[in-house]
């Protein structure tokens, strides 16, 4: 059995007034892509703040390796590659130099590695970081955490600013990493990315864990997206059975759809009394599940 | 050392140009002003009998002496290099966080520790670039225009100047390290330079000794220097208590606080 390289135990981080995080408890396990998703604000980039020895938490802890994060985060930052959500690098320093910079800080010798990622993501490394665009800057950000191969990457919102094509190549590059063995630990609010890249996720709702399942449970976990069309309008109530949500009616109050996850024999007793023209019952998107667990 | 030699290139054109302009102003400004006197009874009355040099820490019989008017004049060179010191000392931390570099520099596996040190030994290192600069260009102007003075009080009273930046340097870096999200360090280290000086002023116009703990400008007086030869050892105590003070509270509160972002 794998053993974790993340452990978060009750983790809270509050503000005073404004909210941060409250107990928040997972584990992300060796070799792992774990994703992490919520709305803005929820509190994803505060958990990986903390978990960066940035912030102290305010309550309960986490561990990377084995490491308390507030304790040791010199030590743990060795062996993790950090990507922020913002751009946070010297704008008077050309890209060569900050590459160089973060290999010095690292102890590591990465030119070829710097040359290779470079030519992968489209970099220009001749160029002075404050005369990049978003995306570049974002590209500078990948290559810095990738550059000293370590065993864990931990990236918050990592494609936000990428053209569609380079997203490709930074999806081909953390598949590679993660075959060598590499744990990575992202957070997103595209969840198209996280369904391509995940085996799990965790969602995250103000402040709060809602819940942490499977990408494959996760699609699996009963939810039907159910669409009809009835010959005369349908009451209101008709569909107030337990495991309904998200109805949608149109206005002639002939057609809706909604969210469905229970007994299928209960829903369909219950839609054997209409008279249908039409339905379609088909797997809901991620978003659709997500903005379930949002509601 | 990465972060000294990081910090030292990032600043070294900074702490050059102040260090070359102190250097260029005492220069050319310490004949002028010896030129513009002879005796006493040159200057008006307005000067000998208000006071005014005292409230710099200069008495009219220290004028008068060779080293009097450079004494007088380095009163208000230390105000700039108080000023250059925390500002130096200041901004050292400051720009990681409005500059928004903090989050790349704390996330690496340098450490808290070394980040402090490497800050620490960049001001040190400011302080005495600017330092030996002051000294051996004073030292040239006063061979070559007042050859004859007291070489030991010379360097005390040129070493006030290296003692009052370092005093504001690691101030600054201290308070820097309290509150990194000051977009205004100039005006900052301007402000509490200025207030300090007119603290000094005040205890020595009120004559009121204790006062003067509260600023460090009284604890390098010049006319002190001249009659005593040295320093004031309880002055001098309560600066290096202070120092330390300073560079031990900014080394914990470092390892404490949380690493904002910029607002």
């Amino acid at each position: 059995m794998s053993k974790p390289v993340i452990v978060l135990n009750e983790l809270t981080k509050s503000y005073g007034k404004h909210r941060g995080i409250e107990n928040i408890s997972f584990t992300v396990e060796q070799g792992e892509v774990f994703g992490f998703i919520g709305p803005n604000g929820a509190g994803k980039s505060t958990t990986i703040r903390t978990l960066m020895g940035l912030l102290k938490p305010s309550n309960g802890g986490a561990s990377i390796f084995g490491l308390d994060c507030s304790r040791e985060p010199a030590r743990i930052a060795k062996d993790v590659g950090y990507l922020p959500s913002e751009n946070c690098y010297y704008n008077n320093m050309k890209v060569k130099e900050m590459l160089f910079y973060t290999a010095e800080l690292y102890g590591v010798n990465a030119h070829s590695r710097m040359e290779e990622l470079a030519e992968r993501l489209n970099l220009d490394l001749s160029r002075r970081i404050g005369d990049l665009s978003l995306g570049n800057k974002k590209k500078v950000g990948i290559v810095s955490a990738l550059l000293p191969s370590p065993k864990l990457l931990i990236m918050d919102e990592p494609t936000s600013g990428l053209d569609p094509l380079i997203q490709q190549a930074f999806y081909d590059i953390l598949k590679e990493e993660n075959k060598r063995g590499v744990t990575i630990f992202l957070s997103s609010h595209v969840l198209s990315e996280v369904q391509r890249l995940c085996d799990r996720v965790a969602i995250l709702r103000e402040g709060k864990l809602i819940s942490v399942q499977s990408m494959k449970e996760l699609r699996e976990n009963g939810y039907k997206k159910i669409s009809l069309t009835a010959k005369s309008a349908i009451p209101e109530d008709f569909f107030s059975v337990p495991g309904t949500a998200n109805l949608e009616w149109d206005k002639s109050k002939t057609s809706v759809s909604f969210m469905f996850s229970g007994p299928v024999m209960m829903i369909m007793n219950q839609l054997h009394r209409l008279e249908l023209e039409d339905i379609l019952i088909e797997e809901p998107s991620l978003e659709e599940v997500f903005l379930h667990y949002y509601e | 050392m990465l972060i000294f030699r990081f910090e030292w290139k990032r600043k070294r054109k900074y702490i050059l140009i102040w260090a070359a302009t102190l250097a260029v102003c005492i220069f050319s400004m310490t004949p002028v002003y010896y030129g513009m006197i002879e005796t006493v009874e040159t200057l008006p009355v307005e000067f000998t009998q208000g006071g005014f040099f005292e409230t710099v820490g200069i008495s009219l019989e220290l004028l008068m002496e060779p080293l009097g008017m450079y004494s007088f004049l380095t009163g208000f060179f230390m105000v700039a290099g108080g000023i250059f010191g925390m500002h130096l000392g200041l901004s050292l931390h400051t720009e990681e966080c409005t500059g928004n570099t903090a989050e790349y520099l704390y996330t690496k596996p340098c450490g808290r520790k070394q980040i402090y040190m490497g800050k620490l030994l960049c001001a040190l290192a400011g302080i005495c670039v600017t330092g030996i600069f002051y000294l051996a260009t004073s030292f040239l102007t006063m061979t070559l225009f007042r050859f004859g003075f007291p070489i030991g009080e010379f360097f005390l009273v040129a070493g006030s100047f290296i003692l009052i930046s370092l005093f504001f340097a690691l101030l600054g870096l201290m308070v820097g390290i309290f509150h990194p999200n000051n977009r205004s360090p100039l005006l900052t280290a301007g402000l509490v330079v200025f207030v300090e000086y007119c603290i000094t002023s005040f205890s020595r116009t009120v004559n009121i000794r204790a006062i003067g703990f509260l600023s460090p400008f009284s604890f390098f007086s010049p006319a002190e220097i001249h009659n005593a030869g040295t320093y004031s050892w309880d002055y001098m105590l309560w600066y290096l208590l202070l120092l330390f003070g300073f560079a031990l509270l900014a080394y914990w509160k470092i390892l404490k606080r949380d690493i904002a972002l910029a607002v």
